[in-house]
């Protein structure tokens, strides 16, 4: 009962994935009948113009973890003389996120009428997933709703691409998945606009960011009017993932709860008998590292300091949040992000390549208590050194961010490791989790 | 063309507009090792070397040079401390993995990893990781180290936009990218400048560690005989024989950085040498040689001289002045690829015309004003018994022969570098120099520049430079004259054309010769020229 009364203190506002428990909504017909297809019929009779206008003053931002302004984009494309693709960011890297698929999966239409919509307002006339080959579930809906919806006007094509891609990449990644690159981002030339790709140019979004417009268009903005912060009106889709009780997918209203609430109320909190130790909070990647003290921060980017400048310290990110409850050993929780970024590294770029490798291989030895004396100082240093100017994409630095903040977090932890101790009684059960919040 | 003004560390420089960033401060004379980097590949900006810090503002920030242009007002700075760390770590990086093997690597002294090493490390890393241990073939000339790879991709660029075969990828990702073909192994005329480009000792030769080591090499600047694109060479020498050839990018001279495989190896296919002057089959001293030639020369009463596509300028001065004294009438045959010329994506050619000096042995009759016919010419003259005597010159050095049918009856005397098996056996063989390695002279391309051919070693046994022989002949017996002088009087006898108001003087300082330094090979060897990779040191050990 305790559970009950937490549950409704935080409530589910959805926008994103309104409808996504009716039966069928990823068939055409059902989908219509359930008011689809209305933000596009409305978008269409505007002029891209005033589309750009409608989501400028709903003030939408990206939700693929850097928060910026959608509208603000779509102008500047528009000043550069339109976009001639869009392109879906679908790729979703990042561990303990999983909210993109998951739309594509259960939401497929909706997910195709965004993308429409924002090929309209910036002038495009072909449209590109970009998709792990891996996500099939995901891949045969996007593909069944292309056929269902297949017209003259956009064409939309479905790209699986084999990974692993590395996290944080931005938007060259996908473009370069397209160009039928090895997934590898381009380095920034200082050269400002749109990607190029083939002979024109290309505007990428992640699918989550697109899947807020027909409901903004249909309603002309007024959804947002009422729902979220100031900064970032609207909801966020949070994967709560980890030791929780309920893990799931919650799509929130931004600005009005906690990080606690979150997770102690909507995700259950921590198991019985066990006390929550750390939250990996971000899309990219995780940090910072929120500890037992932390959590009560509010769920509005626009306090953080990044993306808004705002006074809490670290990412907002996009919307991944990992629970750790009292049986993890943060030492082995960074060597398994270590090697999870190692895995994923393009290899690319000579820093990320060998010194996320290094990192996996140090953090391993510290964890199994074999680390040399300096070992530990060597892997603060080495995280130092991978900021994002020296790395050529997101992806190391966010290994050396969540790296660096587990250590700050649990410093003692860290060190009581260099004598081949861990003081964690870890629990290598099997989890199962209370409930499962969606049905899929 | 525009300028745009930058501040590096305060100090304001002008560059033309659009100049590469990091082009730009190498011209200024900063060192910046920059190991993914080549000018003429694309800049992925993957190594993450060239690291400056930028003044936006009031901020900084750290940008790669290699991938931008530069701005005008841009204000950076390479000694902020931030910068020089970011460089120090990156170096760290590289070395997590790098074989500490300097002592037996093939590359040691031309390394940009070592230079990069020399500029930014710290030399404080205590951190490595096992490296990978394998070596692969790539192909039938390159041998790949995998464990000594830094993956920077310039050999890969170089395979898809030089030599447009695609035949290298990165496989695998992360920690476990390596290089590898594409399947089929790597053959086509190029493969040789992936040696040069590598910026470390992962592509090699098969026999590479044999040769002297890099800083015991004197390099002779040169121009290559292959063929008539004249490109730049450097023939590194040590221990008296020649170690390796080299492009030398001397800016306009050169086709780029780049020089083909016949370019490169071809001195190594020649091993059949005509050691001896003979007298119909018998080994003599040259005296006796001279004495022959000149007096049935002069006898003759139609005598020819067959003058060689691969002859120098100088040597072609020579023959007109013993063709006037003997009133022989000159011809030169021709040596041509049937294949045409071959044109890579970028436009490096190999021409047709594997004669590396036609050009200028015609500008030479032409300045003497005698007339000069063709092959076809002296075939139909000694086809209807119109030459008594003949002198030919050979020297082809892809086994060309010059297609003419010599009647037993008159008298043959053939100049060459090989047994002549093109023509039938001569009464007179002079044993002459390669023009691979052994020519001193001037060669006029087929672009019609006008380029300095440098003798890096003697040639073997009793064989003698072309130049020596013919000024024997003119002479009268061994004499003092040279290349030198005999480019001279040419020069004074043109008062147009390609010759005129010229001397070495006059070409050496328009060639920027290497000046004995044999390190690097294309860029890497320009780096050293421009002081921006140190050769001192090593260069000190000689
Ligand atoms: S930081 Fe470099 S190696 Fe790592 S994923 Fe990005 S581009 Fe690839
Ligand atoms: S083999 Fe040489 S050129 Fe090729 S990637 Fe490795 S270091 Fe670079
Ligand atoms: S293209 Fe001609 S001149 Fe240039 S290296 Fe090759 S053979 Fe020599
Ligand atoms: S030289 Fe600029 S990143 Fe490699």
């Amino acid at each position: 009962m305790r559970l009950l009364r937490e549950i409704a203190e935080m409530e589910e506002r959805r926008i994103l994935f309104e409808g996504i428990d009716t039966p069928d909504i990823d068939r055409w017909p059902v989908y219509c009948k359930h008011g689809g297809g209305q933000g596009l019929l409305r978008a269409r009779s505007l002029s891209p113009e005033n589309v750009i206008k409608e989501i400028q003053s709903a003030r939408l931002r990206g939700r693929g973890g850097a928060w910026r302004l959608v509208g603000d984009r779509w102008q500047q494309a528009q000043a550069e003389g339109g976009a001639d693709y869009v392109v879906v960011d679908l790729l979703e890297p990042d561990p303990g996120r999983f909210r993109d698929r998951k739309l594509a999966e259960r939401h497929p239409h909706r997910l195709l009428e965004g993308a429409r919509i924002a090929a309209h307002a910036v002038g495009a006339t072909s449209i590109f997933l970009c998709i792990d080959a891996e996500s099939l579930r995901a891949r045969q809906a996007l593909q069944q709703a292309i056929v269902a919806t297949q017209e003259q006007a956009t064409t939309i094509q479905l790209h699986p691409a084999r990974g692993p891609f590395p996290l944080a990449a931005g938007s060259s990644l996908a473009v370069e998945l397209l160009r039928g690159g090895r997934a590898e981002p381009q380095a920034d030339d200082g050269v400002a606009g749109l990607d190029r790709l083939f002979a024109g140019s290309a505007i990428v979004h992640s699918a989550s960011t697109l899947g807020y417009l027909p409901a903004l268009l249909a309603t002309a903005g007024d959804v947002f009017q009422t729902v979220g912060s100031e900064w970032a009106p609207g909801t966020q889709a949070f994967c709560v993932s980890g030791l929780v009780r309920r893990p799931g997918l919650y799509e929130v209203e931004l600005g009005r709860g906690t990080v606690r609430d979150l997770i102690e109320g909507i995700a259950g909190g921590a198991r019985p008998e066990r006390a929550i130790k750390f939250v990996l909070h971000a899309g990219y990647g995780s940090s910072p590292v929120l500890t037992a003290g932390d959590l009560d921060r509010p769920l509005d980017p626009g306090l953080w300091a990044d993306p808004a400048g705002g006074p809490l310290s670290g990412v907002f990110g996009g919307g991944a949040v990992i629970v750790a409850d009292d049986s993890v050993c943060p030492v082995d929780t960074a060597r398994r992000l270590a090697q999870a970024y190692a895995g994923a590294a393009c290899g690319k770029c000579l820093p990320c390549r060998e010194g996320t490798a290094w990192l996996a291989a140090a953090l391993s030895r510290l964890e199994a208590g074999t680390a040399q004396a300096n070992d530990l100082a060597w892997i603060i240093q080495r995280c130092n050194h991978l900021t994002p100017a020296v790395a050529l994409c997101g992806h190391a630095p966010s290994a050396a961010r969540s790296i660096r903040a587990l250590h700050d977090a649990f410093p003692e932890e860290f060190a009581a490791h260099l004598d081949g101790g861990c003081a964690v009684a870890k629990d290598l059960s099997m989890k199962v989790p209370d409930s499962i919040h969606m049905r899929y | 063309m525009a300028t745009v003004r930058i501040h590096i560390d305060g100090e304001p420089v002008d560059v033309d507009a659009g100049t590469n960033l990091l082009m730009a401060l190498l011209d200024a004379g900063h060192a910046m090792a920059h190991p993914c980097f080549h000018p003429s590949l694309s800049a992925p900006a993957s190594c993450r070397m060239c690291l400056a810090a930028e003044e936006v503002g009031d901020s900084l920030r750290l940008i790669t040079t290699c991938n931008r242009t530069v701005v005008e007002g841009q204000r950076l700075s390479l000694s902020h401390p931030q910068a020089v760390a970011a460089r120090s770590g990156v170096v760290e990086d590289m070395l997590l993995r790098h074989p500490a093997e300097c002592a037996i690597c093939e590359r040691a002294g031309e390394c940009e990893v070592q230079e990069a090493v020399f500029v930014h490390g710290n030399g404080a890393t205590g951190a490595t990781l096992p490296g990978r241990r394998k070596k692969v073939e790539l192909g039938p000339r390159l041998i790949l180290d995998r464990g000594r790879c830094i993956l920077c991709t310039r050999c890969v660029r170089f395979e898809a936009e030089v030599s447009g075969t695609d035949a290298l990828a990165v496989s695998g990702s992360g920690a476990d990218a390596v290089i590898d073909t594409c399947g089929a192994p790597i053959a086509h005329d190029m493969t040789g400048n992936l040696l040069d480009l590598c910026p470390s000792g992962a592509l090699s030769e098969p026999g590479e560690r044999l040769h002297a080591p890099a800083w015991q090499m004197t390099g002779i600047s040169s121009t290559c005989p292959g063929c008539a694109s004249g490109c730049a060479t450097r023939i590194d020498v040590a221990n008296g024989r020649v170690q390796r050839v080299k492009p030398r990018s001397d800016g306009a001279d050169a086709q780029g950085y780049w020089l083909c495989d016949v370019g490169r190896y071809g001195w190594q296919a020649e091993t059949e040498r005509l050691t001896t002057p003979q007298l119909r089959g018998t080994a003599v001293e040259w005296d006796a040689v001279f004495a022959e030639v000149a007096e049935h020369m002069e006898q003759a009463r139609r005598g020819a001289i067959l003058l060689s596509p691969f002859l120098s300028n100088e040597e072609a001065f020579l023959l007109g002045h013993l063709a006037r004294r003997w009133e022989a009438d000159l011809f030169l045959w021709q040596a041509t690829d049937p294949a045409g010329d071959r044109v890579w994506p970028t436009g490096f050619t190999i021409r047709a015309e594997r004669g590396p000096n036609r050009a200028g042995v015609r500008a030479v009759t032409q300045a003497l004003d005698l007339p000069l016919g063709d092959g076809a010419a002296l075939e139909r003259r000694l086809g209807a018994g119109d030459v008594d005597a003949l002198f030919a010159v050979g020297g082809s050095l892809h086994g060309e022969t010059p297609e003419v049918t010599v009647p037993d009856e008159l008298f043959l005397a053939v100049q060459d570098v090989q047994p002549s098996t093109w023509i039938r056996n001569p009464d007179a063989a002079l044993a002459s120099s390669s023009a691979w390695t052994e020519k001193e002279g001037t060669f006029v391309d087929g672009l019609g520049r006008l380029q300095r051919v440098r003798a890096a070693v003697e040639p073997p046994g009793e064989a003698r430079p072309d130049f020596w022989i013919l000024a024997a002949l003119w002479h009268g017996g061994p004499n003092r004259d040279s290349p030198d002088q005999a480019f001279s009087r040419l020069s004074r006898s043109s008062s147009s054309g390609s010759f005129a108001h010229l001397d070495y003087g006059i070409l050496e300082s328009r060639q920027r010769p290497a000046e004995g330094v044999a390190f690097g090979g294309g860029w890497t060897s320009q780096l050293q020229r421009r002081g921006l990779i140190a050769v001192e040191d090593h260069a000190k050990r000689r």
